[in-house]
């Protein structure tokens, strides 16, 4: 198992002027504290108008710190909008390159399309066309990365013979995920040979229905670059020695974050497409969480409480077959920055030696 | 958190609601039109009650809904809603609207605290080229609109989102939840054009439209649901909402 921290980097009104700079400040110093702890993985959103939710539109920017910060913590773009009109692909595929040569080779790069209205309408993208987008934009990524020059004529975006410079630092280039949310989409990450980055709270038996799915389509896929078998899982994590204090402050945590997730308008609610035929995030957060006092104790799959609860939750995602589990730590700072610290500290003490060492080389792969 | 309303309704001027819609009202080929548009943030803020909050973008949905009978016979509404949350459940707050049916307009009201003008012509016809939807009221246009070849999806991809209706009941202002539940069978999507819209006669005066979504229609049954929830419009849904039957907060 593979454990990594999430940011979607909310920020509570009222916004004063260091209020993001503060908030920005605090990740950072948890980013940090989790490569010093062994953490496997940090991941950060691409996130666009989402008042409070996520003040996160630009991750590489966010990321290159982190990874001049750390020694050997991956670094994740979670995800890369592969929307034309929000992202260029070549953009993409040029940052995420300097990413990975900053980074010294730890950049993992997750593709994906937007959830939201808020989002695409706000770049007037069309909600109908982002599954096509992306399945175009996800297969050129790897040949711009891979060949020397690259042309390109395509429905989506075209391109002349250039070179895009310059070429990742991993070989043949840093391993691709997609973000999870509608249904089936685990689906395409195993067609396209990508792993899929969970971002839905499943429950055990969905997420293991969709695991051995995954599993199964990957073995024969159309790669769209070197394949990343691997599956991923997002969860709150809040640990504390006192496990009645860990729930109801982990229960918090999830409360506030469900609580400004749903102010945001999903495509699925406004824009009737086929292409949308989930909210994302948000009934997953409404079984998760509730209005605060409403809910009597966390559910069985939510990683908060004392360290002994969250190694029973982890085992039980473990053998569902997934690969990793993402945290999400705090939602609109709702938890002091000193007890997200602490809990890091202590779930790096007390959980993580009760899984095995993650099977990744923790320094970075080597350059050919 | 997220920002709230900033209008704190007192009773005046609201319809008055004596005895809650208990009955469970089932119309079977009833068509649904429904426009969408976002509005720009600050006024959608003001006009929202303090119980809930907006949506990034606000919007609002203009739905236009023709059965062929009923209860109190044929009839079609109008109604303009602003999109809104409480706590983190979507509701569609009522501004207002129009039907042609005057006893329908006053079992709306008397169940729901719905408050809708009747007038002249509230249609939604179906036509070779799409949809038609139109409101005449004092001889005056305030919706025109037509949606043009209009393509298939599936009913399934259409979202309906429940009612938030401003009333008095019990000597003080209520949003009475007035939910529906529903059969699809057919659907379509397309865009719209408008030759009137105008928001003012629907109670926003406002709100100005922008940025206008495709335009669904679903044909089914349609079902029009007993009240059991009702929320305190000057308090956080979370502290102010309560089951029918159940004493309101002090």
């Amino acid at each position: 198992m593979k454990f990594g921290i999430f940011y979607e980097i909310s920020v509570p009104r009222p916004w004063g002027p260091e209020t993001e700079r503060q908030v920005y400040d605090n990740c950072i110093e948890q980013c940090v504290l989790a490569d010093e702890l062994g953490f496997d993985y940090v991941w950060a959103v691409e996130h666009h108008f989402l008042e409070e939710y996520s003040h996160c539109p630009a991750p590489e920017i966010f990321l290159s710190t982190v990874a001049a910060k750390t020694k050997q913590i991956r670094v994740g773009h979670g995800i890369n909008v592969c929307v034309p009109e929000i992202n260029h692909p070549i953009r993409i595929a040029e940052r995420s390159a300097v990413l990975d040569i900053v980074s010294h080779g730890r950049l993992d790069v997750g593709t994906g399309r937007s959830a939201t209205w808020t989002e695409l309408g706000g770049f007037r993208a069309n909600p109908d066309l982002t599954k096509a987008t992306w399945a175009e934009i996800v297969r050129a990524l790897p040949k711009m990365w891979m060949n020397e020059r690259y042309a390109h004529d395509g429905v989506c975006f075209s391109m002349p013979e250039r070179a895009v410079i310059p070429k990742p630092y991993q070989k043949p280039h840093p391993p691709m995920w997609v973000a999870v949310t509608s249904p089936g989409t685990e689906i395409d990450a195993a067609e396209h040979g990508i792993g899929a980055l969970g971002l839905t709270f499943n429950d055990f038996a969905e997420q293991e229905r969709r695991v051995k799915a995954y599993r199964k389509v990957i073995e024969t896929c159309d790669p769209a670059g070197a394949v990343n078998d691997q599956v991923a899982t997002v969860n709150f994590l809040f640990c504390h020695e006192d496990n009645n204090v860990g729930q109801q402050t982990g229960l918090r945590l999830a409360g506030t974050f469900g609580y400004a997730a749903s102010q945001l308008v999903s495509a699925r609610e406004v824009y009737a497409s086929p292409s949308y035929s989930s909210f994302g995030l948000l009934p997953q957060v409404r079984r998760a969480s509730a209005v605060p006092g409403e809910m009597p104790g966390p559910p069985p799959g939510m990683a908060v409480g004392d360290p002994k609860r969250i190694v029973e939750v982890l085992k039980n995602w473990e053998a569902t077959g997934v690969d990793g589990v993402n945290f999400l730590l705090n939602a609109l700072e709702t938890v002091p920055q000193a007890e997200v610290l602490a809990s890091l500290r202590l779930f790096a003490k007390e959980v993580m030696p009760a899984f095995k060492a993650s099977a990744r080389p923790k320094t970075p792969v080597a350059a050919e | 958190m997220p920002i709230f309303g900033g209008y704190k309704p007192t009773t005046a001027g609201l319809t008055v609601v004596k005895e809650l819609g208990q009955d469970r009202i089932d119309i079977e080929n009833a068509q649904t039109l429904t426009f969408t548009f976002e509005v720009l943030s600050e006024p959608a803020i003001a006009r929202l009650p303090a119980a809930l909050h907006p949506p990034f973008p606000p919007y609002c949905s203009l739905v236009v809904r023709a059965c062929e009978d009923g209860p109190y016979g044929p009839f079609t509404t109008a109604e303009l809603r602003l999109h809104a949350r409480a706590t983190n459940h979507y509701v569609g707050y009522v501004l207002g609207g129009f039907t042609d049916n005057d006893r329908v307009a006053a079992w709306l009201a008397n169940a729901y605290g719905d408050e809708l003008k009747v007038a002249e012509t509230v249609s939604l016809k179906r036509r070779h080229y799409g949809f038609e939807a139109k409101v005449i009221t004092d001889g005056h246009a305030v919706l025109d609109a037509v949606v043009d070849n209009p393509g298939f999806i599936a009913g399934v991809d259409v979202l309906h989102v429940q009612n938030s209706v401003l009333a008095a009941f019990d000597g003080a202002p209520v949003l009475i939840a007035e939910e529906f539940e529903y059969q699809i069978k057919e659907a379509r999507r397309g865009f719209p054009h408008y030759h009137a819209l105008d928001v003012a006669a629907f109670g926003a005066p406002t709100l100005a439209p922008s940025n206008h979504l495709p335009t669904t229609w679903v044909a089914g049954t349609w079902s029009y649901m007993p009240v059991r929830f009702l929320m305190d419009p000057t308090k956080p849904a979370a502290a102010g909402t309560r089951k029918v039957g159940q004493p309101a907060a002090v």
